[in-house]
């Protein structure tokens, strides 16, 4: 009975606690708890509070306090309180009720500022990706500060980013490091300024809660493409895949679990349409190294006994006196190594007439898996069959200082990673072409060879100090590296505002126009860089704008509006200003001309132009026609491809 | 090269810049329809390492007794394959090029490879690309690349209709890479009006020309480039595609679609070299069941370009240059299927190729003494002696291979 009258003690503090914030605090909630978790973070120097604790929940940034070593939920003080109030009330105590209302609303005002502290320094709120679509910012951050002036070491230098953070950057880091720069992330931009380039990537990566209506759509476009057929497709996993990239809280992690995969590029050409969930499972496994503190070693090795990789690479094939030397190649040529050092000389032998060499030795030692599907639960399930084994010790790479003598699968990956030194070199000239530019310069490859090898291959804290670091943030990389195909859809939807209603299932062929069909990829080479530039792709790219600013169906509830500035403003301001959405703030001269002329002449049919009145922004048909057409053009240049 | 060197190389000969105006479409069109003659070429590259042992085989003495031994289920029985003479026979699948061979019109050429061979897709397919005679001395731009830039060509002249081709790249020139002609097409800028829409595409190449290229940033110029092209060649693209006409249709496939295109390339829009890649020749297991469909697709889209290029009175001056970056192992695994080899058989066909024979030969030697198989012509003598039979001077693109070199390709 006692504990019934708690519950609806509890329950009422809940309810009172809904009426103070407006939203659901969970009284249960033990920041202690919850401390570690990475949606934790904390605030400095708050006017009257000083050091205060926060915590991201689900329900929204939750406040609290520092109680010894212990964080405690101030919504929590509320539940005595409100409980004496409860029972002042009921006895009817006119004094009592007064003075504990009293001390509510102090601590209430109390918590609605700490509440507030919290919100205006968490760069998450809002969240990146979805929020209200139909918001426009009405204060842009300012993207035009002068290029600052750079050491031509920095270039080269993993040294922490020590000049003052600017708003470009801020936009340089969310484009190379994951989707692009919506307005809904804009607010980084104070974040970074105020907190500086290492809190700033240290939020950039950290791990979110996805939105539960996010997971929901890409589940339901994974599994059927939202109702039209009654399996889980290739098409809907590409579906499911750009509703996650375009709207994810975690756009670190997702970008680099894309990275992984254009590293262990593995496609579901091999197998039945029955085991397509083995596809997914491998994302999840590249998402999770992503997301966690995995290293590349231990990620290596789940890969080489994931069943769709078995396939694919035909190491289910590679049995005991019997190799395929598929897997064994790449595991060296694509994955680990790379077919030559920095010197140009080979890091591995060929397999040689007698069975010598270290692609056969290494695939000796890959053998033993076998594959067998489950037809009725459309499984695909790996075991490890010794007598499929061939038998050690096996020598690779002997009579270099690589040199390894092991058994299996196990000690081939664990002593290419050990014991060659050309590993450390392969990830850092991999991370650098896809995160910093084409042609990474030696001496920066050397550097960042030695980070991630002093990190343990761990992925997490290389790339944490890399995109701290100046050589990241110099201007010598900036504009290097073409977006790719996912990148610039992903982007382009984001950018204006689309993501949170787009309908990717009715922008059907049109996606596979991009070039880049991510589970189904041309080879086990992933995508030559070359693909993203040159005039067919910038013409396909172009037609792909044209249909997301033109067909109504695609983002039900969306207008352009929604990301245009609606304020009066001459054409100038007006062009800086989706030249800030687009990111394209290299105006010059010239370009500004031609564009001021775009907006205020109208082409006749015989292709003259005649000239409308000045813009001024106050005719909303003129400005959605004009927008879109500036944003079509803007996103066509080489500032909104590259990154 | 600075920005204006690189769009002058870029637009040279297709539109000028100078012409630009308020119908760049049409004035473009008008310019290129001007252009053309002269011999094509058709580069087929069959992407991931085609086993050349496997579409043609030899069926005769002790060289199949070996492979026979090497290979016991990809090396047929002669009764299964197409037999010609010279003691070889096609896969059962290349009806087509066992008719060209027959009728003196392709020519295998044995054991081609390059200097400093590589087993790495990735490090073959650049060699190949690049034209190089050594795989250690490497350069920055494709072999078809360099022919465009010492040329001045428009990009129309050489284009690959299977997106993007390291062959066509390069920093003084680009051909065009396109997935389709179909589908280097305008589409229109969404719900804007005619006219709205004419106008962004204008303005399209007006603001890129305004863009401010920073040094140093080679991405930027090239998409500048891009757009050039794009706004310069679409139009007269889609006045090709629609007014093509074939005496036979080609067949739906994927290379029957880059077949049809490179008919509309030879015989509407100037070009002289169009590339073709098809990708699945990556065989290490059950190759057969890999590329047997692949070969048949070849065979049946490749017979309808020959008829076509005949009945456009164009065969005569094509050649068809079929390649991939490596060969086979010489010994099938145990899966069914070969890893990555050494050199391989080339194939040129055309109405001037001196056909009907084998160019070079094949030892129990050459299948024994190694994995894979020796290289005994380099792939740039090949090369050479087609660009000089399309009346190019081949030391202008290629250096000189040394040792022996091929003579007699065509007649």
């Amino acid at each position: 009975m006692r504990k019934i009258s708690s519950l609806s003690l509890t329950k009422i503090a809940v309810t009172l606690t809904i009426i103070v914030f407006g939203h659901f605090v969970d009284p249960e909630t033990t920041f202690a708890a919850k401390a570690k978790h990475r949606n934790f973070f904390t605030v400095n120097n708050v006017p009257g509070f000083g050091k205060i604790n926060c915590l991201r929940t689900a329900q929204g940034v939750v406040a609290g306090k520092k109680k010894g070593q212990k964080v405690v939920a101030l919504s929590k003080d509320l539940a005595p309180l409100n409980k004496s109030l409860k029972k002042a009330q009921r006895k009817n105590k006119a004094a009592k009720i007064a003075q504990i209302s009293s001390k509510i609303a102090a601590l209430t005002t109390r918590i609605q500022a700490i509440q507030s502290a919290c919100s205006a320094n968490d760069p998450l709120n809002p969240p990146p990706g979805p929020s209200s679509p139909q918001q426009p910012n009405p204060n842009p951050p300012n993207f035009n500060d002068p290029v600052p002036s750079e050491d031509p070491a920095d270039s080269l230098s993993l040294e922490p980013l020590d000049r003052p953070i600017q708003a470009e950057d801020v936009r340089y880091l969310f484009e190379k490091a994951g989707f692009g720069f919506s307005q809904q992330e804009w607010p980084f931009v104070d974040f970074a300024i105020n907190h500086g380039v290492s809190a700033l990537v240290d939020n950039f990566m950290a791990h979110r809660n996805e939105l539960p209506e996010v997971v929901a759509e890409v589940e339901d476009l994974r599994d059927g493409e939202r109702g039209v057929v009654d399996q889980e497709t290739a098409y809907g996993q590409r579906l499911a895949l750009y509703k996650l990239w375009s709207n994810t809280s975690n756009p670190y992690e997702e970008r680099m679990a894309l990275f992984l995969l254009g590293v262990w590029t593995v496609s579901i050409e091999v197998i039945d349409v029955t085991f397509i969930s083995s596809y997914w499972n491998y994302l999840n496994r590249l998402r999770t190294a992503a997301a966690n503190d995995t290293n590349l070693e231990n990620l290596a090795l789940e890969i080489t006994k994931d069943p769709l990789m078995l396939i694919f690479l035909n190491n289910e094939l590679n049995v005991k006196g019997k190799p395929n030397e598929n897997f064994a190649r790449e595991l060296m040529e694509l994955f680990t190594l790379g077919p030559r050092n920095l010197d140009g000389v080979a890091n591995y032998t060929e397999t040689q007439l007698d069975g010598s060499g270290d692609i056969a030795v290494a695939a000796k030692m890959l053998t033993g898996f076998k594959v067998t599907k489950n037809w009725t639960n459309k499984e695909l399930i790996v075991s490890y069959v010794s007598n499929r084994h061939q038998p050690g010790p096996h020598t690779m790479f002997p009579g270099t200082v690589a040199q390894f003598t092991g058994e299996n699968y196990e000690d081939l990956v664990r002593g290419i990673f050990a014991r060659h030194p050309g590993v450390k070199y392969f990830y850092a000239t991999e991370i650098l072409k896809e995160y910093l530019t084409p042609n990474p310069p030696r001496d920066l490859v050397i550097k960042l060879g030695q980070l991630i090898h002093a990190n343990g291959y761990k992925l997490r804290p290389t790339m944490n100090t890399f995109l701290k670091s100046k050589a990241f943030f110099s201007h010598v990389y900036k504009n290097t590296l073409p977006k790719s195909g996912v990148e610039f859809f992903v982007e382009s939807v984001k950018t204006l505002g689309m993501a949170p209603v787009f309908r990717f299932e009715n922008f059907g062929w049109q996606l596979t126009e991009l070039g880049m069909e991510v589970n189904e990829p041309p080879s086990v080479f992933w995508y030559p860089m070359s693909a993203w530039t040159g005039p067919a792709t910038t013409l396909k790219r172009a037609n792909i704008l044209s249909q997301l600013l033109g067909d109504d169906s695609i983002a039900p509830g969306w207008t352009i509006h929604s990301v245009l500035p609606s304020a009066p403003m001459n054409s100038e301001n007006f062009i800086r200003a989706i030249a800030n959405l687009t990111g394209t703030n290299n105006l010059t001269v010239d370009l500004m001309a031609a564009l001021s002329n775009y907006l205020n002449t109208e082409r006749q049919w015989n292709g003259q132009l005649t000239n409308l009145p000045a813009f001024d922004n106050t005719n909303a048909a003129r400005r959605e026609v004009k927008g879109g057409g500036l944003f079509y053009l803007l996103a066509a240049l080489p500032d909104y491809q590259l990154k | 090269m600075n920005r204006r060197d690189f769009l002058k190389v870029i637009s040279a000969g297709a539109c000028g810049l100078s012409a630009w105006g308020a119908f760049p479409f049409l004035r473009c069109s008008n310019a290129m329809a001007s252009v053309g003659g002269g011999k094509k070429l058709l580069i087929v590259n069959f992407d991931g390492g085609l086993d050349g042992l496997y579409g043609m085989q030899p069926v005769v003495g002790p060289v199949f007794d070996t492979l026979r031994g090497l290979r016991p289920t990809l090396c047929r029985l002669p009764e299964n394959l197409l037999p010609v003479s010279g003691g070889f026979a096609f896969h059962p699948g290349l009806a087509e090029m066992r008719n060209l061979f027959n009728s003196g019109e392709l020519l295998p050429i044995l054991n081609v490879g390059y200097q400093s061979m590589s087993r790495s897709h990735e490090e073959a397919a650049k060699a190949v690309s690049q034209g190089i005679v050594n795989r250690l001395t490497p350069t920055s731009s494709g072999f078809v690349s360099r022919l465009g830039a010492v040329n001045s060509w428009s990009n129309l002249r050489a284009v690959s209709v299977s997106g993007s081709d390291n062959m066509l790249q390069g920093e003084a020139f680009q051909g065009l890479q396109v997935w389709g002609l179909e589908s280097y097409n305008f589409w229109g800028a969404g719900n804007a009006s005619w006219s709205e829409n004419l106008h962004r595409k204008d303005m399209l190449y007006s603001a890129s020309h305004a863009f401010g290229v920073e040094d140093g940033k080679p991405k930027q110029a090239e998409i500048v480039g891009g757009i050039d092209t794009l706004v310069n060649s679409s139009g007269v693209v889609k006045d090709a595609v629609t007014s093509a006409t074939f005496a036979q249709a080609y067949p739906n496939t994927r290379l029957g679609k880059m077949f049809k295109d490179a008919d509309i390339l030879f015989s509407r829009l100037g070009t002289e070299v169009a590339c073709i890649k098809r990708s699945g020749f990556d065989s290490h297991s059950t190759q057969a069941q890999a590329i047997d469909g692949i070969l048949s697709e070849f065979s049946n889209a490749l017979a309808a370009f020959v008829a076509n290029m005949k009945s456009k009175n164009l065969w005569q001056d094509t050649i068809i240059l079929v390649i991939s970056e490596f060969g086979r192992t010489n010994v099938e695994n145990d899966s069914a299927g070969t890893d990555h080899g050494g050199a391989n058989s080339v194939f040129l066909m055309g109405g001037a190729v001196n056909g009907g024979q084998i160019y070079g030969d094949l030892t129990t030697t050459d299948l024994t003494n190694d994995a894979w198989l020796p290289m005994k012509f380099n792939i740039v003598e090949v090369y050479r002696q087609v660009f000089a039979n399309m009346g190019y001077d081949p030391n202008l693109v290629f250096d000189q291979v040394p040792g022996a070199s091929l003579g007699g390709l065509f007649a």
